[in-house]
Parts: C-alpha cells; structure tokens; sequence
C-alpha cells in the first residue's frame, strides 16, 4: 500500500507522466504539428541542452536560421553578471547538432544586444535582426564577407510607448511581417521594400485570460502550409501570468493571414513550466516543428534546449 | 403452429446481423449483385437480405464460404492502419410444409479468423475511418423464420446479437501540479461485452414469374459500453506524510458497434435469362452516436490535520463530453445483374455484376472531432456454377459461387476552421477489396 501511495503521490501531486501512445493507433495520422511538444533527450542532441555556458550569467532569445544543410543558432548572452549582452552563433549541419558559439555582434555604445533574429529572402540577403536590451529600438544588421554589418537608423523604435524588442521575421507574398513584443503585446509592421521601409500594422496578439493573462512576447513566426496547400502563420510566444512573480509558459497562435485573428491552441501552453521555458524559436523541418527555447539546466543555469513535434519524430 | 415457430425465434438464444455483412455483403451470389438481394434471396444469405425469402427454398441448403476484405484506406496519402477484415461465412435454410403452409428456418454466420468483435474508443480529435475502425470487426450471427401464407407471398423474421469480447482500459496523458486544470488525459478501451438483440423482418411478393418485390426492415443496434475504473489507498510522501484512504475514481462511459436502423425496398425483373435487382436502402444515420467515451473524473484526498495548509490538493481534471457527430441519413442505391444458362444437364454458369452508391452520412469536420468518410462507388462482379458431376454422392447440384468487390473513395478534403487546429487540414481517399467464395449444397 505505499508503494501504491508513493506511486500515486507522485502522480497526483509532484510530478508528470506521460504514457506510450497506443499501439495499434497509426503514428502517421494527419497531425498539424502544432503540438504537443517532446522535448529532445541526450541521445538525439549533443550536447543537450545544446547550448550550455558555464559562464554565462544570461543566456537566451534563441533564433534559427536554415539555410540548406546548414543550421545556425543565434542567441544572446552576458559573460559577466550586470555586462551587456552580445549577440552569438553557433552554427552546425544538423538541427540538433551546434558546434561552437562565437561573438557576431558586440554591445553598441555599452548597449546590450538580445533577441536576435535571422531571415535570408527570397534574393538571398541574410538579415539579422535585433534588439536593444534597453527595449528603445530594433535595429537590422546584414551579412557580409566579414560577417554581420549593422545597418544605419534603427529599424522601429520605442518612442513614447512601452520597451520594443524581440523581433521575429517572415517573407510572405514578397513582403517581410516583423513581428515584436511591445510591452505586453505582440505587433506587426510590414516592409514592401526589402526591409527598408516599415508600416506598423498594430497589436495581433494580446493577453488571454488564464496562464497568459498577464501578457505576451518573444514572438517567433513561421509559415505553415497544410496538406491542402492553406497557408498559415504560427506565432510561437511566451505566455506570463498574472501571478507575483509572473510564471512564464509557451504557447502558440495561428491565423491565415498573419495579420490578425490569431487563434491559440487549445493545449497551450506547451510545457509544464517546470523549468521555466520561454522565448521561443520554431524551425519548420520536413515533417516536423522543432522549437528552439530559453530553460534552465539541470544544474539551474540558463540553456537553450529544444523540442519537436508530433512527438514521436525522432532523430 | 406460424406464431409458435416465429415466437421460438423471437425468443431463443440468438439471431443476429451485424456490420461487416452490412460492408461486404452475405454469401458470394449476394455479393457479385452488389447486395441488391432484398427482393431474390432464397437461400442462406436471406438470413441477411430478406428473412422472408427463406420460405422461397425447397430444399435444404448448406452453405460454406470464405471473405477476406482489405482496406487501403488513406490519410494524406498515408496508411490510416485501418485493419483488414476476414473470416468464414456459413449458413443453412431448411424449409418444410406445417398445416400445409410452406416454412422455413435460416441460420446465418460471419466468423471471423482474426478476432471475433473489437472495441475501440478513440480520442474525439484523433482521425479514424469512422465506419470501417470498428464496424467490420464483428462476429455476425443471424436466426430467422419464415412462411408463405399464400403463394407468392411470404414474410420473415428473426434477431440479431453481438458477441462478447475481453477488454483493457489504459488511461494515458499527463496529470500536472500544482495547476491540474491542464492535465491532459486520453485513454483507449477494450472491453467485456454483453450480447444485444436486434429485430429484423421482411416482406417478399412474386405476383408474377417475372416480377419479384421485397421489403425489409432492420432493427437499430448499439452496445453501451460502461467503464468504472477506482484507484484508493494511502499516499505517501517522502515517507512522512501519509494520506489515508485517498480516492481517485474515473467513470467512462461509450457506444460503440451502433447500426442504425434500416429499410430495404427491392424489386427484381427477370426477362429471359437475366436478372436485374434494384434495392434503395434507407439508412438512419442520424441516429448515429459518437464513440468517443464521456469521461468523469473524481478524486477524494483527505488531508490530515497536521498537514493542513502545507499539502494542496489538486482539483479532478476536466471531463470529456463527446460533440454530436451529426450524421446524415443516407439512401444507398444498389444494382445488380444476373445471367445464367444451362450449358449442360450437369452444368449451369451465371455470371453476375453490380454497382452501388453510398453516399457518406459524415458531415464535413471543421473542428475537434474528426471521423473520416467519403462517398464511395462499389464495382462487383462473380461468377457462379451448379455442378451436377457430384450426383454419385449428391443428388442436387453443387453450387460454387466467387465474387470480387471494389470500393473506391472519393478523394475528400477537410479544412479546419481554426489555423490553430491540432490535426489541421487533411484528405483522405482509398479502396478496399474484398473477394470470396461459397460453396453450397442442396439435399
């Protein structure tokens, strides 16, 4: 009787479990991917988390950029407690396998850089885009021989409003959707001209009511093409709730057209929270979505590890 | 002696009908007709098509046989595992004269060889083709009784009943703390059955050697399936805190194996050698009931008083309510043909074909359920023989029967309302083939 008791006390109380799937269910059933989310072990990833620094005291804003066989992981991360950030990449042949991380962008005027995020259009321009960890601009760098060349005058900029930051890029019809957090909300702007010029278009995604009542960010769009050729937009964003502190989730929304009506999945959030995921970073492979986001390790430390969806993809 | 021997029936162990012989047909003559029998079944398969028609026989019949069905039933081009269907057909009509009034008595019987019934209740969001998961995974047993009044015109009766099978219940899914609001728990049943009885009757009129019209009705069949599953003990945590008598407790019940209720109108000409059967199949598919399982939850923790206030308890995850699937009635038009000729004093071929159309009753899916169906065209054909080489041993011919049948889907696309939908837009198409065999003998 107690091990039955010690057995359903952790059931119950502490703990989650999740069972095999049944075995006469077929695993190629249609599935949009969406989630639920299966966290990467070790045996797929090495290392895993995949980026890991023993030294850092801040680690996060993950973005991926797939370029062929080539994947590359940007993030931000501070060496010394109260430093800048600066911007990194760790670049691989795989989408679970990174080698090591080098400096792209150093702190500007000893302003921190955070939330990178990297897109190459359609004419094959790498863009890097990124933010002050101020929350006063997003600014836009470009890839070059040498490596990545900030641009001129900041892309958007905070103005009199809440912090700006975490900007996430799509190319859609020829046009490129910023997607970035304002204060508690997610926005839009569109470029017509390559990313020159920007329209803000306004909020598309609020607070809900629920884990995310107290408000939304670190967006990551992708686009989504069903099985009947319907295409969609997901945004991939952290969720914080209304509690003191905030207890911070991922969840994902989807509309049509990228522009509004943003429905979130019914199982959001993705994770149980239990080692405080955030600010995603979806990657569209083949069949599956592999999310890129900020946790703590093991050892308590900051880390950027990685899930796919369906979950029974391995690799 | 007509209502003793009808009320014997009516009331004895068994008689039945069930799903696969509602797919794949009874008997290989019925079969390679498409099932447009309602008006010319006489022997066995009459258990099935049209219980009156047992009284059309004169002699006692035996019939033996095999079916094998093989779906490639697809979801964006992907095998939806749905299982292949296959067993033993046997059957009997013995037909005898009581106060000068013919009669007769028919046993059916679908066996399959793989497993006799199967229960499967699914999640609401996962895909399935809803009426090939389960509906032809069944044991099909019929009885039934019949007489000819007046010549020409005969009715029958009879039941339908469902086996037993033995069952699991596997809960699987995550329980979350301290927020149990989002929990996400999904299970799948196998389970004991009890037998359920269903009617079936029907009316058969020959007012001419060339004109036949038969008319039958079949009962509404469905099992409830009713699941209680209590986990109760101590909880012990860390070995120092103990609560006693703790109760959790899931209560699930589902329908599964539903048949809706049916009526047949069949009318059969025979010029020359020919036969020519059109049957319309009115089907109730409106009646039609989820399998999803409806899901409660309970949970009984007692907390002791000296660890008031430093254990929470979590509150039962939510229920499962399964939607109304919504289904539409449906009228199946069914065609079959017949041509036979005596080549020889012992030997006599029919060859035989048919078509049928059967409308799906499943509505489009734009949200969480997700049963799959499409309209689909069924193209038979087969042959048959009557041997007369037997004789020695024999004095009746031998008739050997095969048939082929091949359903073919129309492609069909499912658009989600909500881009956020965890299984999203999908299509779905396929074919199944089935072929058989009978072999009968008269005595």
């Amino acid at each position: 009787m107690r091990l039955f008791g010690c057995t359903a006390l952790a059931a119950c109380v502490t703990g989650c479990g999740v069972l095999a799937a049944p075995a006469d269910v077929p695993d190629e059933l249609p599935d949009a991917r969406l989630g639920p989310f299966r966290k990467l072990d070790e045996l797929e990833a090495d290392p895993a988390p995949f980026v890991e620094i023993d030294y850092a005291a801040e680690l996060g804003g993950p973005a991926v950029l797939a370029t062929g066989s080539r994947f590359e992981l940007y993030f931000h991360a501070t060496l010394d407690a109260g430093g800048a950030p600066a911007l990194r990449l760790a670049a691989g042949d795989g989408a679970t396998a990174f080698g090591e991380d080098e400096v792209i962008l150093e702190p500007e005027d000893e302003i921190g850089l955070v939330d990178p995020a990297a897109i190459r259009t359609w004419t094959g321009d790498d863009l890097l885009f990124y933010a002050a960890a101020t929350g006063d601009w997003i600014r836009l760098a470009r890839r070059e021989e040498a490596g990545f060349v900030p641009g001129g005058a900041p892309v958007l900029e905070r103005g009199r409003g809440p912090a700006i930051g975490a900007p996430s890029l799509l190319e859609l019809d020829d046009e490129l959707l910023l997607y970035f957090e304002r204060g508690d909300l997610i926005e839009l702007a569109v470029s017509a001209d390559g990313g020159a010029t920007w329209a803000e278009r306004g909020p598309v995604l609020f607070p809900d009511e629920g884990w995310d009542a107290g408000g939304v960010g670190d967006p990551s769009a992708i686009l989504y093409t069903s099985p009947l050729g319907r295409r969609s937009v997901r945004l991939y964003y952290t969720g914080r709730s209304l509690d003191d502190p905030p207890v911070a989730g991922i969840g994902v929304a989807a509309s049509f057209d990228g522009a509004g009506d943003f429905d979130r999945l019914v199982g959001n959030p993705l994770f149980d929270g239990d080692r405080d995921e955030q600010a995603p970073a979806a990657l569209d492979v083949g069949g599956a979505t592999v999310l890129y986001f900020s946790q703590s390790s093991a050892g308590g430390r900051p880390a950027i590890a990685a899930a796919v969806a369906p979950g029974d993809v391995r690799f | 002696m007509r209502t003793l021997l009808l009320l014997a029936v009516l009331a004895g162990p068994t008689a039945a009908t069930a799903n696969p012989i509602d797919s794949f047909g009874l008997g290989s003559r019925g079969a390679s007709m498409s099932g447009a029998m309602a008006a010319v079944a006489t022997d066995f398969a009459a258990n099935y098509y049209n219980p009156a028609g047992l009284a059309r026989g004169r002699d006692l019949t035996l019939s033996f046989g095999y079916v094998w069905a093989d779906p490639d039933l697809t979801m964006n081009g992907e095998d939806a595992g749905v299982d292949s269907a296959h067993g033993i057909v046997f059957g009997a009509a013995a037909p005898g004269v009581a106060a000068g009034i013919p009669f007769a008595f028919g046993i059916g019987l679908y066996l399959p060889d793989d497993r006799v019934s199967r229960v499967r209740s699914l999640p609401q969001r996962t895909p399935r083709w809803e009426l090939y998961d389960n509906r032809i995974q069944r044991l099909y047993l019929a009885a039934n009784v019949a007489i000819e009044p007046v010549p020409g015109f005969s009715m029958g009766g009879g039941l339908a009943f469902m086996s037993a099978t033995n069952g699991t219940l596997d809960v699987q899914g995550v329980v979350t703390y301290p927020d149990p609001a989002q929990s996400d728990l999904r299970h799948r049943v196998d389970a004991d059955l009890s037998s359920v009885r269903y009617p079936q009757v029907g009316l058969r009129w020959a007012p001419t050697k060339w004109l036949e019209v038969g008319l039958v009705y079949r009962g509404e069949f469905q099992l409830d399936l009713h699941l209680d599953a209590v986990l109760s003990g101590d909880l012990v945590a860390f070995d120092a805190y103990t609560i006693e008598n703790a109760r959790v407790a899931l209560e699930s019940t589902s329908v599964n194996a539903f048949l809706p209720q049916q009526v047949v109108l069949g009318v059969a000409l025979r010029p020359g050698p020919f036969l020519i059967a059109i049957d319309l199949t009115w089907i109730d598919w409106s009646a039609y009931r989820s399998p999803t399982s409806k899901v409660d939850y309970s949970m009984d923790i007692p907390i002791p008083p000296d660890l008031q206030g430093s254990v929470t308890i979590p509150q039962a995850p939510p229920g499962v309510r399964p939607l109304d699937p919504d289904f539409r009635d449906r009228v199946v038009p069914r065609l079959g043909a017949e041509w036979s000729r005596d080549l020889s004093s012992s030997f006599r071929l029919a060859a035989r074909a048919g078509w049928a159309f059967e409308a799906t009753p499943v509505p489009d899916q734009p949200g969480e359920t997700n049963f799959v169906d499409s309209d689909r065209h069924v193209l038979t054909a087969g042959i048959g023989l009557e041997l007369g080489i037997l004789r020695a041993i024999l004095p009746k011919p031998v008739r050997v029967d095969v048939h082929g049948q091949l359903f073919v889907f129309d492609e069909r696309e499912i658009e989600k309302e909500s881009p956020a939908d965890a299984v999203g837009d999908y299509r779905a198409d396929g074919t199944i083939t089935a072929a058989g065999a009978t072999l009968g003998a008269q005595f």
